[in-house]
């Protein structure tokens, strides 16, 4: 007994010395507080902040679209408004998807949608949802299909929730509301809602909070009910979800064990627990399964918990079966695939700090040809690591192009950087790369 | 007889949309969440995060509690969740943007004291972590601890027995 007592009391100890007081945590929970609405739920995006100037033009921008859209307004196929965003006005933005060397989209605050169409030196600004609410979520198919879906409160009962889904088809030049789908939150707390599209006209939509996955085949005008997720208890969260073909798909569910993931071959009616050449036990972290064709696909897992060694499996039968791949020695940092075949990652060493923060040295850019058999180092003039900031994100578009974000990181709490945001861009698969931004 | 109304209480308020009292419905419950969230991830800058987004989203949810009797328990698995869905993947999530505000100094000495212990914490699975912090770390009763965990009070006596075995054992097997 006396052994339990002072077992508790060392717990005590060691937790706090690793937990300072934060008397300003009040007030920083106040300050959030009185910008909730209307706020994007952005939990695995890297932001970055584009470079103050020319608010001026913006404005007189606005001015004019105000005045279109006004005309507009009362058209069926809504007329959004948009605003120039060149290198400026000091908005964050968090590059999601590069579809070409020019065109990419983003997200921003407000649940406002970017897309670029010269390589991301200019970003048009859009607002697709009227009067947001909260928790949203975005994809991005295409050059010009993209999808938004937002929570809202639907009045009657304690629980209910409206998620209105708003889809373009033209790059954003218009967009179109569909059906909300009205639904019970079932748990006290959930995830936002996740949002997957095959092809223009496919998709599904997952509602974590309750419990339900629905699905769409006239592009998230309409949705039907799928499913219930197959694995939500108050343990389990409903993380994410991808599919390879309008049948075939995955959910990655994060219970209070661990991480597990789920496969459909009927569209999401019915889930069974894929098998994977890991013990599912051993998992400590799980990425949605990424498809670049309905046979090829990769599947990131991390075994262990404490800190996880990243394994890469691959599967070139539409994710019947999986195989192991190598990955370059070291921690993964990040790592892009833009087919079956091509890929880079930023590998280097994760130290574990005495407070249990981790921080980054030794980073390298590799890349694979042949789908991960094996990893070369590559010659790049690309600084990954510098006192300022971290490369944190990669967007490959094809085996020659892609671009890079670099911003300002902090890792653990006395490891934070402060230096200026950074796009970049390569058109020679990652060996020579140039700025296309700085703020 | 004229049935006089019940009075409003400060939960009514708030999900009425008076933010002043939701405030003061959460301000005594952001300390214990904080200890929570730190207990779990044994990062304070994660930690404060962490509460923070679980106070946005028990302001966005505060219609589903009935009582506020029920308060922190649902606020602490709100938390809960909280920490669990920061890790859900590491892979796209390894930088935050947002740089702290306030720089925090922690003495060397006591983080290096108690070093071993906070990894065989770390290296629970995250439902016995969850149980012993809230017991331990917390002092919050099994009943609680069970409502918070949504499992029965049995349950939670078995994760927590299990949890400090594990403990001990991660520990060395020195301290009986």
């Amino acid at each position: 007994m006396d052994n339990e007592r002072d077992l508790r009391t060392e717990l005590r100890s060691a937790l706090d010395a690793v937990l300072p007081p934060v008397p300003w945590l009040e007030a920083a929970v106040r300050q959030e507080l009185r910008k909730e609405l209307p706020k994007r739920r952005q939990p695995n995006r890297i932001a970055l902040r584009l470079p103050r100037n020319s608010q001026k033009v913006a404005a007189a921008l606005l001015l004019v679209v105000l005045a279109v859209a006004a005309v507009a307004g009362f058209l069926a196929v809504r007329q959004i408004l948009t605003r120039s965003v060149p290198a400026g006005s000091g908005s964050t933005i968090a590059p999601e998807k590069m579809v070409s060397p020019t065109i990419g989209w983003a997200s921003g605050p407000g649940h406002a949608v970017l897309r670029t169409t010269d390589g991301g030196v200019h970003w048009t600004e859009m607002h697709p949802i009227p009067s947001p609410g909260f928790e949203a979520s975005s994809f991005f198919l295409d050059a010009t299909h993209a999808w938004i879906t937002d929570t809202k409160a639907a009045g009657a009962g304690d629980s209910a929730y409206q998620f209105r889904t708003f889809r373009t088809a033209d790059g954003g030049q218009t967009w179109q509301q569909g059906i909300a789908v009205e639904a019970q939150s079932q748990i006290s707390d959930g995830l936002g809602p996740d949002l997957f599209f095959v092809d223009p006209s496919h998709g599904w939509l997952l509602l974590d909070g309750a419990n339900a996955i629905y699905k769409s085949s006239d592009g998230g005008l309409h949705w039907q009910l799928a499913s219930s997720s197959p694995a939500r208890t108050p343990e389990c969260l409903n993380a994410q979800m991808s599919f390879a073909t309008t049948s075939a798909g995955w959910l990655v569910t994060i219970c209070q064990g661990g991480p597990n993931l789920w496969v459909t071959h009927d569209g999401g009616v019915t889930w069974q627990v894929q098998t994977l050449p890991v013990k599912i036990s051993d998992i400590g972290e799980l990425d949605v399964p990424v498809f670049f064709d309905p046979m090829h696909g990769e599947l990131l897992v991390g075994v262990g918990v404490s800190h996880p060694t990243e394994l890469l499996l691959v599967t070139s039968d539409g994710g019947g079966t999986w195989s192991t791949r190598s990955l370059p020695a070291g921690d993964q940092m990040k790592i892009d695939f833009v087919d079956a075949s091509h890929g880079w990652a930023i590998t280097g060493h994760e130290s574990e700090l005495s407070n249990g923060s981790g921080v980054w040295d030794s980073l390298e850019l590799y890349n694979t040809d042949d789908g991960g058999l094996s990893w070369a180092p590559m010659q790049t003039n690309l600084v990954l690591q510098a006192p300022e900031g971290l490369v944190t994100q990669l967007l490959f578009v094809d085996q020659k192009n892609g671009f890079a974000v670099r911003a300002p990181s902090c890792f653990g709490s006395q490891l934070c950087t402060q230096g200026p945001s950074e796009f970049l861009k390569t058109t020679d698969g990652g060996h020579t790369w140039m700025i296309v931004w700085r703020a | 007889m004229a049935v006089k109304p019940a009075p409003m209480t400060m939960l009514d308020a708030a999900k009425d949309g008076d933010d002043g009292a939701f405030e003061a419905l959460i301000r005594p419950l952001l300390e214990p969440g904080y200890r929570l969230a730190g207990g779990m991830l044994q990062d304070h800058q994660a930690a404060q995060d962490a509460v923070q987004e679980a106070a946005l989203k028990a302001w966005r949810k505060l219609r589903q509690l009935r009582h506020q009797s029920e308060m922190r328990p649902w606020f602490l698995a709100i938390v809960a969740n909280e920490c669990r869905s920061v890790r859900r993947s590491r892979w796209a999530s390894v930088i935050k943007l947002v740089l702290p505000d306030k720089a925090v100094e922690v003495s060397t000495d006591s983080i290096v004291s108690g070093l071993e212990l906070r990894r065989a914490l770390r290296g629970l699975d995250e439902r016995k972590r969850l149980v012993v912090v809230l017991r331990w770390y917390l002092d919050l009763p099994l009943e609680e601890i069970a409502v918070i965990t949504q499992a029965s009070l049995h349950a939670v006596e078995g994760q927590l027995q299990r949890g400090v075995q594990e403990l001990r054992h991660r520990m060395g097997g020195h301290r009986g």
